[in-house]
């Protein structure tokens, strides 16, 4: 019996001792990944941050040759960070992360790039050495991007991004809906404050400049909040007239219509159905049809305007689109083209898709001096709000539109469908019975861009970014 | 008389000191079965954290407009079949220059068995999860305890299994736990883990403008 209760503790503590071994050991690996990651995080750091000095430089020398830049990008190794160091390896006029069908999908966008000179790949890589015994030694990440200066308006200028922008104040009262009709953010911004109703619904962000303005968060925002300024400049209708050759024909200089373009010397009002259909214009995407407006334009209620796919609208006075009435590319309006007196979502979802003749852009463009208190920069900042623009409710207007001046949304209720979006250099405004409006963010054609809303400057645009671990480093 | 006294005396102090040695053995067999059991159970949770930040970091990548439509769109699919739920989603899987052709990842996952934890009375259920690639080489967890991943879009609106609109995704929530691959029930402990990717590739804005120069007009 003393014999047996022996061997029973000896047993045990020998199977204890093991036991204790074996949890130690796996204590000490346990520890060892956990440290590893740790310095794995290290190393990711460090690679961030070498590609944030990278991004730096580049940005330092936009307008400059970028192939050139690896030299000095290059001399950034070995830095120390946080116990370990990041290396950066620039390589101008490739992006190894991107099969070339993708690259040259890219540049396609952005036809003004010389990848010599535009293009660099950015590798930054973060490494940190694990001193404990069991885990692998050597911890890298590595970042790799690729990017691109191109003009600061290629391939639309900023403020055609948002599909609603002002440069002052932003005043959304009653309920209008705002969604994206292909994927991205109808994100709506103002460079000055900014008011959302409560029932405003935003398929994307709202961001403002200005500080000091009451605000009503809604919860159909994406997000509210503060956001840098967004350049934008004021158009000159003379100077895109003059640039374009439409002579005044009420001198007797010219002719008041071509292929290429039609002159209204004077205001116009549109009523009842009007279409215009010039021989060979507004078929050409690279050249849009041009209608010149030499004072306001008027769309009655309930009419119904139709313009060539291709078609750009200059108005030197004000544009009234009043409740009811539809501006479109085909034949039909929302309400026809559904056969009912207020169509769905899915089928103004499909309505709009008719508008874009198999395009992704709106195909019309409307530019509206508005009542001509153009000033140079900074803004006018005038707290009246003129109708430079005015849209009713109850109709579809297709196409951007950009205005010198102040943009009002009348709802009327009965609801607004606008394709395309709005550039308000003065104020935006909806007032309270815009409940029911709905708007279809589309960004505007390159071809419908006149010269006077681009921008000087440059952009730098990240085409690809990937990033890499242990193990694919260390294969 | 007195000798026989001693005798039994010794014998059972002795027995006693033996059974307390005994006893106190045992607690810490079970002490180190426990401290071993958490720390494998660490280690191997590692492992399938370290290829998950790889894998969803990289969602994406080496793709000219990730979800630029439905068609090239890089979470590819989100549903459950045949008791698993899956998750496919394209990205670059390696550095090698001369090929940067994206990869189709599958993550999927069952409930597959079940295990009793420390306390002796918790049952949970066992969730067998796998990591294929498309030449078939698979990666197998049998020890997850507890496996979610959850889409969410921009607005943090649940994206869920089934649903048409992946493309909407942009965040993907992870949860899991799991225990030592050993399997000395009673003993089991959890170690758990949670984090909130938001792969750059999966933001339209992510490939957008992220420095511009003169701004106002005429100050660059």
């Amino acid at each position: 019996m003393g014999h047996l209760s022996l061997l029973l503790v000896v047993g045990a503590f020998l199977v204890s001792g093991i036991l204790l071994y074996n949890a130690n050991n796996s204590a000490t690996a346990a520890g060892d990944r956990v440290w590893e990651h740790q310095r794995h995080v290290v190393a990711r750091d460090g690679a961030a941050t070498g590609m944030a000095r990278s991004v730096r430089t580049l940005t330092e020398n936009l307008n400059g040759d970028w192939s050139l830049l690896p030299a000095s990008l290059n001399l950034l190794a070995d830095e120390p960070y946080d116990g370990g160091t990041y290396t950066v390896k620039a390589f101008s006029n490739q992006c190894s992360i991107l099969n070339s069908t993708s690259q040259s999908k890219f540049l396609t966008r952005y036809p003004g790039v010389s990848p010599s000179t535009d293009l660099i790949e950015v590798r930054a890589t973060g490494t940190n050495t694990v001193l404990a015994t069991d885990s692998d030694t050597h911890q890298s990440h590595q970042i790799v991007a690729c990017y691109i200066q191109a003009d600061w308006s290629n391939p639309i200028p900023p403020s055609f991004q948002y599909s609603f922008i002002s440069n002052e104040f932003f005043d959304f009262k009653g309920g209008p809906e705002i969604q994206a009709y292909l994927d991205g953010e109808g994100n709506v911004h103002s460079n000055d404050g900014m008011y959302l109703g409560p029932k405003v619904v935003i398929d994307g962000h709202a961001t403002m400049v200005e500080t000091g303005i009451s605000q009503t968060k809604t919860d159909d925002v994406a997000s509210f909040g503060y956001g840098p300024s967004v350049p934008m400049r004021q158009f000159d209708p003379e100077t895109f007239r003059s640039s374009n050759n439409i002579p005044i024909a009420a001198d007797g200089t010219g002719p008041l219509s071509t292929t290429d373009y039609k002159y209204s010397p004077s205001s116009v009002t549109i009523g009842g159905n009007t279409t215009f259909s010039p021989p060979g214009g507004g078929t050409r995407e690279d050249d849009p049809w041009i209608w010149f407006v030499d004072g306001d334009l008027t769309i009655s209620g309930n009419a119904h305007l139709r313009l060539p796919q291709w078609t750009t609208v200059v108005v030197t006075g004000k544009l009234n689109v009043q409740a009811g009435a539809n501006v479109t590319v085909t034949g039909q309006t929302p309400k026809s083209y559904c056969g009912c007196s207020r169509p769905s979502d899915e089928q103004m979802r499909e309505w709009v898709g008719t508008q874009l003749l198999g395009g992704d852009h709106s195909p019309l463009a409307w530019y509206v001096d508005g009542d001509g208190d153009r000033v140079s920069a900074p803004s006018p900042d005038d707290d009246n709000v003129i109708d430079d623009v005015v849209l009713g409710g109850g109709g579809a207007l297709v196409g951007n539109i950009y205005t010198n001046g102040d943009y009002i949304l009348n709802g009327g209720g009965g609801g607004m469908n606008l394709v395309g979006n709005v550039v308000a250099y003065g104020d935006i405004r909806g007032n309270g019975g815009g409940n029911g409006n709905n708007f279809w963010f589309l960004e505007v054609g390159q071809q419908n861009i006149i010269p006077g809303v681009l921008l000087p400057g440059k952009q730098i645009v990240r085409l690809a970014y990937a990033e890499w671990t242990d193990p694919v480093l260390d294969n | 008389m007195h000798a026989i006294i001693d005798h039994i005396a010794a014998v059972i102090i002795g027995a006693t000191i033996l059974l307390v040695l005994a006893v106190m053995s045992l607690k810490t067999q079970d002490g180190t079965i426990e401290a071993l059991q958490v720390n494998l159970g660490k280690s191997e949770l590692r492992q399938l954290i370290d290829q998950i930040e790889q894998d969803f970091n990289n969602m994406g990548s080496g793709m000219t407009y990730p979800n630029e439509d439905y068609a090239n769109r890089t979470i590819r699919t989100f549903g459950t079949a045949s008791g698993w739920t899956t998750l496919t989603f394209y990205g670059l899987q390696d550095d090698d220059a001369a090929t940067p052709d994206t990869v189709l990842v599958t993550y999927r996952w069952r409930q597959n068995g079940t295990a009793v934890l420390a306390d002796g009375t918790t049952t949970v259920d066992l969730t067998e999860v796998q990591r294929v690639m498309p030449s078939g080489t698979t990666d197998s967890y049998h020890n997850v305890t507890g496996f979610t991943i959850t889409l969410t879009d921009k607005t943090f609106a649940t994206v869920p299994t089934g649903s048409a609109n992946l493309h909407d995704a942009r965040y993907l929530d992870i949860d899991l736990s799991m225990i030592s691959p050993l399997g000395a029930e009673g003993l089991l402990q959890e170690t758990r883990w949670s984090k909130q990717f938001r792969p750059i590739n999966l933001n339209p804005e992510g490939r957008e403008v992220i420095q511009a120069a003169c701004f106002p007009i005429g100050v660059c």
